[in-house]
């Protein structure tokens, strides 16, 4: 009986260093989504997305983000216009910087990214850029996105992402995917590995312009509307990151990190 | 034997028609769609004409979910009947004209079209501001 007893306080202390370091350790990826200042129920507003996944991690290959059910780009009047970018700077993701790459109207949400330029473990590089998330031409039968990250650091070049819209998963709203594709020939032949970025979808600077009795006239697009209805325990919006084959162990399949991230019910 | 002959011709006359009007018929359609009523933020009515095979006023009530998924029903009410259709569409771009396709059940009709079964695929535009709606479609029924 004492033995057990042994042996339960034994296997005790063995499993709880790795509580307390579990207890310890950062998530691999962090996800806060906020709306806009003084956003209410039933009304349209804007999305702060941010995103960051834990340094050492194989490089993101994908970023899929879900908005909850209700919330999505029905009546919205962002992407106005269609981004159009050639096939081939889409298949080399880093191009020289086109100053005016999409049509203003296009543009549906802007932001801020660092990623991390891995020329070895030991030798790590930060980048930065300036995102901007236009509406694009279709892929394959899905409303198209571009992302495209003007990088300031370091070195200037403009960085092409394609991604869509589509049918997100049950209790969802709308399904964004921007794929993040590897860069043939990156900077310095190092790979590039995404640790985080800010995305503010539909902010309340941006501005299209239309045409009105002859005139151009500029305008606040209607950003994302909220329902008139939010569920008691408040909106839930969830990330999924797939990461691209770790270098270190290629034959062990990527891994795909999801978070949720609860948005409290503003007023109506 | 000139009298039997005509009359085997007037049946024949009388015949073919009959034979064309069952069976399966093929429809080309062009529909323009007006809004006419929003209710909240995805719920959409609409009003307008097909010009095609079947010809006569349209209306629809439509719902989108998720952006891109419009579900709904259709009315066609021509001079020998209504056909109601069940659509089931999905948006191909969200830009201020939307590119949308779908696919297009007979869920039942009045008249001529009473009992008619058949399905059909839909390609059109949606202007985002407006509202406003073109498609062609192509299908077939049986009757």
């Amino acid at each position: 009986m004492r033995l057990i007893a042994l042996v339960a306080a034994l296997m005790a202390l063995a499993v709880a260093p790795a509580h307390a370091a579990d207890r310890g350790a950062p998530p691999p990826l962090r996800f806060s989504v906020a709306l806009g200042d003084g956003a209410r129920l039933g009304a349209a507003t804007s999305l702060t997305i941010r995103l960051a996944i834990e340094p050492g991690r194989p490089p993101v290959d994908e970023v899929r983000l879900f908005t909850p059910s209700g919330i999505d780009l029905s009546s919205s009047e962002l992407g106005m216009a269609t981004c159009r970018r050639p096939a081939l700077q889409i298949l080399s993701v880093m191009n020289l910087v086109d100053r005016g790459p999409c049509p203003g109207n296009a543009l549906m949400g802007t932001g801020r990214a660092l990623a991390e330029l891995r020329f070895d473990p030991e030798e790590i590089f930060d980048g930065a850029a300036r995102l901007s998330l236009y509406s694009a031409e279709s892929v394959g039968d899905k409303p198209g996105l571009y992302v495209i990250a003007d990088t300031t650091r370091p070195v200037r070049t403009q960085l092409t992402y394609r991604g869509y819209l589509y049918v997100p998963p049950p209790g969802f709203g709308i399904g964004m995917a921007i794929q993040v594709r590897p860069i043939p020939q990156p900077p310095f032949g190092a790979p590039v590995a995404l640790s985080s970025f800010r995305l503010v979808v539909g902010s309340a600077d941006l501005r299209y312009v239309r045409t009105v009795h002859g005139q151009p006239a500029s305008y606040h697009p209607r950003a994302i509307p909220l329902p008139a209805t939010c569920p008691a325990t408040g909106f839930r919006f969830r990330a999924v990151v797939r990461l691209g084959r770790d270098p270190v162990h290629p034959d062990a399949p990527p891994e795909r990190l999801t978070t949720d991230a609860i948005v409290p019910c503003p007023q109506r | 034997m000139t009298q039997k002959l005509l009359v085997v011709l007037a049946s024949l006359a009388v015949a073919a028609p009959a034979v064309a009007a069952t069976g399966e018929h093929t429809v080309k359609e062009h529909v323009d769609l007006t809004l006419v009523k929003r209710t909240g933020t995805t719920k959409l009515e609409h009003k307008g004409r097909a010009t095609g095979t079947v010809k006569g006023t349209v209306t629809s009530k439509i719902t989108i979910s998720h952006s891109v998924v419009m579900r709904g029903t259709v009315t066609i009410s021509a001079r020998d009947g209504k056909v109601r259709l069940k659509v089931d569409g999905r948006a191909r771009s969200i830009g201020a004209r939307s590119n949308f396709n779908g696919t297009a059940t007979m869920s039942g009709g009045t008249g001529k079209y009473a009992g008619a079964t058949g399905t059909g695929t839909f390609k059109g535009v949606v202007n985002r501001r407006t509202w406003h709606v073109t498609l062609d479609a192509t299908g077939s029924y049986h009757y």
